[in-house]
């Protein structure tokens, strides 16, 4: 008896202070008496998107919002659901997520729910597997976030944590570090497996998932002698080179690393990676020695208005030439390092010569000295004379 | 006899007198800083032909490397800024330890007013080439200055032309570099001369075993030797080390800069103690230094105040140079 006293007591002080904070959850909190009780779930509910718009505990869970009377609440009749079935949950969500009319106002896609049944994860939840993520498995139950806040769990910065719940967390790499850094626009797990519809990219997916970001790199890679033979034995193209989730930077290392694992040492083709490397580390060089010449003088306040663009047309085809290096053109890598090359040979060498005066300035400086320091020997003698003659 | 022979025989007549024979080295640091005034006038007006405060930092690059001549002006004109600063601090000192200030105390605080205004000059003449660092640098004190109850505003209003740094702000330190402040110099150069000539130069309490008797002409030849010697200085310091530039100003492009070596005392203030209480001490330091022949009446007291005033800014320096 006094449990129920006291249970009762609860309820209406929850009431109380939920009428004096009437508002604070989002719209229609108010008729939404189901948090009096499930208060375990109170601050990840109104935390969500869905209290902000109004999207109740019934829209879910069924039942009666307006009763406080626990057995109406929970009544078959109230169409109480209670905690929905995994392998209910898509279709639930769906059910407001696939209609264009409720989600219009948002400007939400509607697709989600067909192209996670494409996917692996709907595939098998198809055929009874539960075991397999569901909606609330990324998106999480009560506390659902827009992508776009950070402390969603599909936010870009959380999205590898958040696969790493059932996979195994792989966020290092190349793009790994770039999204550490902060750039949430480096890719994450879904950029290249999807995120409704994610699959692991088949054999020859890859160079497409890789292509959509390195468009370049992808179209010199199809023109090259690569495309044919890697396709002919089934080899994974982007992979084989670069790895698939521990990315490395594309250093020119690679070429010592990578290209012996199919051709062997001393063969033609090795010697072709060789003479691309070194073709790129001598372009590489002259426009590093060249742009550092050019801030020396941009310091010494020299006017480098003419060299600046110069250095700049260099840059850019040094920067062609590392996508064209996967079409293994030789002549046409040679062509435009060479180009990269020689603009930056003809700056650095202009800039020398515009640094070359301090040698005429010091000469200067010497003779600036030598008719001081007479001067001073003059003074120093007159002196000298005026002492004496005063003695 | 024509007017030019008769100022040629009181010169003669005025360089042949008995000067003083307490008259040393240290003496001749204020004729050295005359010079080095007179210099920066002259390479100023020079640098004035060609700058252009509406397309400044392309009139600096035009002036470096266009002008015949142009990079060693402005060198020497940058340089000379630093020399001019090190002579009056040197001067400075030496009046204050030699206790030159008594009976003088007017032309002390003439003397304290000079160096804020060649403080002034530094600070406003440091802008004019528009770099990043200079623009950086003088945002810093704007920042400060904004942060000052009541009245950071009217100051902003009156320096900068309005509370962000810009090229109206830039036109406004122009014409304080170019066309006030050197007037109130040169005003203030001709004060504090003619009182030295009225109360002449102070025989000193403290000074060791007289100089040899000695004639005008011979302090002035002496003179003369510093004075081609800070010239070589001078010239050897534009040569060797010219004036670099940090990129156009960008206000886009955040660069954190420290002030030049004679304002790190008071940015070290400011970073110890921030916001307006380190502004009002920077402003009570300046009217220590205005006050300092009334605060040591007595020679060692003066001699300690001295001492700890001198600590005081080298600790500030090492604090602003450090942080």
């Amino acid at each position: 008896m006094a449990l129920v006293t006291l249970m009762r007591a609860r309820i209406w002080l929850s009431v109380i202070a939920l009428l004096l904070l009437g508002g604070r959850g989002g719209v229609g909190q108010e008729q939404n008496w189901c948090i009096v009780c499930h208060s375990e779930v109170k601050v990840e509910y109104q935390e969500s998107i869905h209290a902000a718009f109004a999207v109740t505990c019934v829209s879910c869970h069924g039942g009666d919002p307006l009763t406080l009377d626990v057995e109406k609440a929970h009544a078959v009749e109230a169409f109480f659901r209670g905690t929905p079935q995994r392998l209910e949950i898509p279709d639930l969500c769906a059910s407001c997520h696939s209609d264009p009319l409720k989600m219009k106002p948002y400007g939400l896609r509607t697709d989600q729910l067909a192209e996670y049944q494409t996917s692996q994860h709907g595939k098998l939840l198809a055929q009874g597997d539960v075991r397999v993520a569901v909606c609330t498995d990324c998106h999480t139950a009560h506390r659902i976030l827009p992508a776009w806040e950070p402390r969603s769990s599909t936010h870009p910065e959380n999205i590898s944590k958040t696969c790493a719940r059932c996979h195994v967390q792989r966020d290092h790499g190349v793009h790994g570090a770039a999204l550490a850094q902060g750039n949430t626009k480096a890719p994450t797990c879904a950029t290249c497996h999807g995120a409704h519809g994610a699959a692991p990219p088949g054999v020859e997916d890859v160079s497409r998932v890789c292509g959509t970001c390195h468009i370049a790199e992808r179209t010199y890679f199809e023109a090259s002698s690569h495309k044919k033979a890697m396709d002919e034995q089934r080899l994974s193209e982007c992979v084989s080179c670069h790895g698939s989730h521990a990315i490395e930077p594309a250093g020119r290392d690679l070429f010592d690393k990578v290209c012996v694992r199919c051709h062997g040492p001393g063969s033609h083709a090795q010697l072709v990676g060789q003479k691309i490397k070194t073709l790129l580390a001598a372009a590489d060089e002259s426009l590093r020695e060249a742009t550092q010449i050019l801030q020396q003088a941009q310091r010494k306040a020299l006017d480098i208005s003419v060299y600046q663009p110069r250095l700049i047309e260099a840059r850019s085809y040094f920067l062609q030439t590392l996508p064209a290096q996967h079409s293994l053109d030789l002549s046409y890598i040679e062509e435009m390092t060479r180009r990269a090359r020689s603009i930056a040979d003809e700056v650095r060498s202009g800039l020398y010569a515009l640094q070359g005066g301090v040698a005429i300035r010091l000469l200067g400086l010497t003779f600036v000295w030598i008719f001081l320091l007479l001067l001073v020997g003059v003074i120093y003698l007159t002196l000298r004379e005026r002492q004496g003659e005063r003695l | 006899m024509s007017a030019l022979m008769r100022v040629r025989e009181l010169m003669r007549a005025e360089l042949r007198r008995p000067a003083p024979r307490y008259l040393t080295a240290w003496h001749l640091l204020g004729g050295v800083m005359l010079f080095v005034l007179f210099l920066e006038i002259t390479t100023g007006i020079l640098l004035m032909v060609y700058y252009r405060p509406d397309a400044a930092y392309e009139s600096v690059l035009y002036i470096l490397n266009d002008v015949q001549l142009g990079w060693l002006v402005h060198g020497i004109h940058r340089w000379g800024a630093q020399l001019l600063i090190l002579l009056v601090l040197a001067h400075l000192l030496r009046v204050y330890f030699h206790e030159a200030y008594r009976e003088r105390e007017l032309n002390w605080v003439i003397g304290v007013v000079l160096l804020v205004v060649i403080g002034a000059f530094a600070f406003t003449g440091r802008l004019l080439v528009w770099d990043q660092v200079a623009f950086w640098s003088t945002d810093a004190v704007r920042r400060v200055i904004a942060e000052v109850p009541v009245v950071g505003k009217a100051i902003l209003y009156f320096l900068w032309g309005g509370t962000e740094l810009d090229t109206e702000a830039l036109l406004r330190f122009y014409v304080f570099h170019v066309g006030l402040l050197p007037w109130t110099a040169i005003g203030l150069v001709m004060i504090h001369l003619y009182l030295v000539s009225r109360q002449g130069l102070y025989q000193g309490t403290r000074s060791s075993a007289p100089n040899p008797v000695q004639t005008y002409s011979e302090v002035v030849l002496r003179g003369l030797i510093w004075v081609v010697l800070s010239f070589g200085v001078l010239v050897t310091l534009a040569v060797i080390s010219p004036v670099e530039l940090d990129g156009q100003a960008d206000p886009l492009v955040y660069r954190s800069v420290k002030p030049p070596w004679y304002f790190l005392p008071a940015y070290g203030l400011v970073k110890l103690v921030s916001g307006a209480l380190g502004v009002a001490l920077v402003g009570m330091g300046v009217g220590g230094l205005v006050a300092a022949p009334w605060l040591g009446r007595n020679s060692w007291v003066a001699w300690g105040i001295g001492m700890v005033g001198i600590a005081a800014v080298a600790l500030l320096t090492a604090y602003g140079w450090r942080w």
